[in-house]
């Protein structure tokens, strides 16, 4: 089956959103992995994965501009509601190439607040919906008439609701989120499965099946705040699943105490840490430990052990060549750290919270909180001025050593040890017949290719 | 073993509250501040429990979160008793005459008083024994109602249900000591004297044990 690669609405702006959504629908139905993007000529392309748009923003007619625009705004507005999953990194390059192209026509780039958005969407195909396992469905079906309290989660931007049912004489809390396209999380969540990290058990429910029409009467009658209701009816319109999860009944990395965050930097934590960074960068997910759009809240910790959520699996064409030097990377340098865990471990245990935007809590446990707690007899009598200045020479001197202790050591060899084990269980269970046939088709090629990389990295070593 | 324990919705929103106690995330917060009426609990130390977990993020301070851990420990063993005492008071019914009465009449209300009483009791029992200045103003408040509705109308309670002549003189102590005793106990948390404040918050629990005991001896005869 095949779609028309370009649909023209050179004049008319405001048909736009209709049309995009019309698209969006479309692609889905026909399944494979496409792109929707925008040509400032006004056109809006779908694309398979080789063709990728690179004749955007290459126009310069005064008319073409402000229908350009206007497309911006209107795209902007309809996609902000849409479920996209575009990581931040990926949005900011797609502005700065944006604002560049947007010059060259001269066009004020401030009205790109939302144009990184817009250029490419990744949209993997819809699949055949496997039918609810009878006790799944029993299951939703009794935790939904025994609901009594809904509570939208702190986090999750598309909306992520926690529901407590009384049943018998005990309460029963479960998760359900509103999703586009789940067989992204479901790939993911089965690779963290296959290594042996935990992750809660999660079932897609189409929007239309009589399991989600329940969970949407219940979530209608009990979510009790306006705007988190408005939210919700906003997302039904614009998701087809629910995403119904087991709760893992443990707190986020992002939400423990400075010191319970520190001493999970033990090396079994670390090593299965390790191991989470090796599936993210085989996924492409971002959302979680990547350094520059560090998110802790999307692991959790529960018995001292982290639990893996939003495991989403990322592909488009373009991502590949990124994920492949990433693993390279990664897989590479016996002895000293590769940069991504240098990054990580200074994010995740001395400051992870400069980088939970909006969050209400506030930065701690700076580096020099860090050496203090470390080193408490060499801090001592210096101030907190005097001892940044020490650690930033030490830092630029790579001497970070002299403010590390035997014991953050440790685990940094565990994390490292911990994506060696995962690469090579990974590798070894992708040579078993029939292991890896959960992959969609449209990633098996580029999952090839990553396998390929440990290997060789493995023979070499 | 199938369980013949009838449903206590209480009682099941009291060991969710254990579990979102040992989570304690800002999900877990939200979701206890809905479902907290539920439980029937009166003490509202979560709300001290929530300020500690904002300090806890902000800080290394080994001591502090040593504090909050164990304030959360003794507040889910807190839940446990007063499951205990919720669904089988026979167990207990020592600790206080009105859960002590409640066993002869059957009263449900002599049962919530009890639970009441060492609701906030426990509040004030957590902050005396952590000198917690931030929860004093709390304990403070909680205890200066308690005396209110101790005197208009639980004392009477418990004078209402022991019909023994011998019970109302035991009672009559009770009613003009356990207000003083609270009164006292809330003066010395104004003052931050934890140390005088252990004392009374001691005394005022033995003088409800003793007078419990003595009810019981009275109905034994």
């Amino acid at each position: 089956m095949s779609i028309d690669p370009t649909i023209n609405i050179k004049a008319d702006a405001a048909e736009w959103a209709g049309i995009l959504k019309q698209a969006t629908q479309s692609l889905k139905q026909v399944g494979g992995h496409q792109h929707i993007y925008l040509h400032a000529s006004g056109e809006v392309g779908i694309t398979y994965p080789i063709t990728s748009p690179k004749n955007a923003g290459r126009e310069t007619s005064p008319a073409l501009i402000t229908t350009f625009k206007q497309i911006v705004e209107i795209t902007g507005r309809f996609l902000k509601d849409c479920n996209s999953y575009l990581q931040a990194d990926m949005r900011s390059s797609l502005r700065s190439l944006a604002e560049r192209q947007l010059k060259e026509v001269n066009v004020d780039s401030s009205s790109l607040a939302v144009a990184q958005e817009i250029l490419l969407i990744p949209v993997m195909g819809k699949r055949k919906s496997t039918p609810l396992p009878a006790e799944v469905s029993a299951e939703v079906n009794f935790v939904m008439r025994n609901a009594a309290i809904v509570n939208r989660s702190e986090n999750g931007k598309d909306g992520v609701y926690f529901i407590d049912s009384v049943m018998d004489d005990k309460s029963i809390r479960t998760v359900v989120k509103l999703v586009t396209n789940p067989h992204i999380q479901l790939t993911g969540d089965k690779l963290f499965q296959l290594i042996g990290v935990i992750v809660p058990n999660s079932y897609a429910l189409d929007k239309n099946s009589k399991e989600a029409a329940l969970i949407k009467e219940k979530l209608s009658e009990l979510i009790d705040d306006e705007d988190v209701k408005e939210e919700f009816v906003k997302n039904l319109e614009l998701s087809d699943h629910f995403m119904y999860t087991e709760f893992i009944e443990g707190c986020s990395f992002g939400s423990l105490p400075a010191l319970n965050r520190v001493q999970l930097a033990n090396p079994q934590f670390m090593k299965q840490l390790g191991k989470v960074i090796l599936i993210d960068v085989l996924c492409g997910n971002k959302d979680r430990l990547a350094p520059k759009t560090f998110n802790p809240h999307n692991i959790m910790v529960a018995a001292g052990k982290p639990v893996c959520i939003d495991n989403l699996y990322i592909y488009y064409h373009e991502e590949t060549s990124s994920k492949k030097q990433l693993l390279t990377a990664l897989l590479s340098g016996e002895e000293t750290d590769p940069k991504i865990i240098k990054d990580l471990f200074k994010r995740l245990i001395t400051e992870p919270n400069k980088f939970l935007a909006g969050s209400s809590i506030k930065e701690t446990f700076s580096d020099v909180d860090f050496a203090r707690y470390n080193y408490p007899d060499r801090c001592r009598d210096k101030s907190d001025t005097q001892l940044r200045q020490e650690i930033v020479i030490a830092s630029k001197d790579n001497r970070e050593a002299d403010f590390i202790t035997p014991a953050v050591k440790e685990a940094r060899s565990a994390m490292r040890e911990g994506i060696r084990d995962a690469a090579r269980e990974i590798l070894l269970l992708s040579r078993q017949t029939g292991v890896m046939d959960f992959l969609p088709e449209e990633v098996r090629d580029e999952f090839a290719e990553m396998m390929s990389i440990i290997n060789e990295m493995e023979e070499t070593q | 073993m199938s369980s013949s324990v009838t449903s206590n919705p209480q009682k099941i929103w009291l060991d969710r509250l254990k579990k979102d106690l040992g989570i304690f995330s800002p999900d877990a917060i939200k979701m206890i501040k809905a479902y907290l009426s539920k439980t029937g609990l009166k003490t509202k130390l979560i709300s001290i429990l929530v300020q500690m977990h904002g300090e806890t993020m902000d800080s290394y301070n080994e001591d502090l979160k040593r504090k909050y851990n164990t304030i959360r420990s003794e507040f889910i063993k807190y839940i446990d008793e007063r499951i205990v005492e919720m669904i089988s008071p026979k167990e207990c019914s020592w600790i206080d005459p009105w859960l002590m009465l409640s066993q002869v009449s059957g009263d449900q209300e002599l049962l919530e008083s009890s639970l009441h009483i060492h609701d906030i009791l426990f509040t004030a029992q957590v902050v005396i024994g952590h000198q917690l200045l931030k929860g004093k103003d709390l304990a403070v408040e909680e205890l200066h109602e308690l005396k209110d509705i101790l005197v208009e109308s639980y004392l009477k309670l418990l004078k209402r249900a022991a019909h023994h002549e011998s019970a109302q003189k035991i009672l009559d102590e009770l009613q003009d000591t356990l207000p003083k005793k609270l009164v006292e106990l809330e003066t010395s948390l104004r003052e931050e004297d934890f140390e005088k404040a252990k004392i009374l918050l001691q005394q005022a629990e033995d003088e409800m044990r003793v007078s419990s005991k003595a009810l019981s001896v009275l109905s034994e005869r």
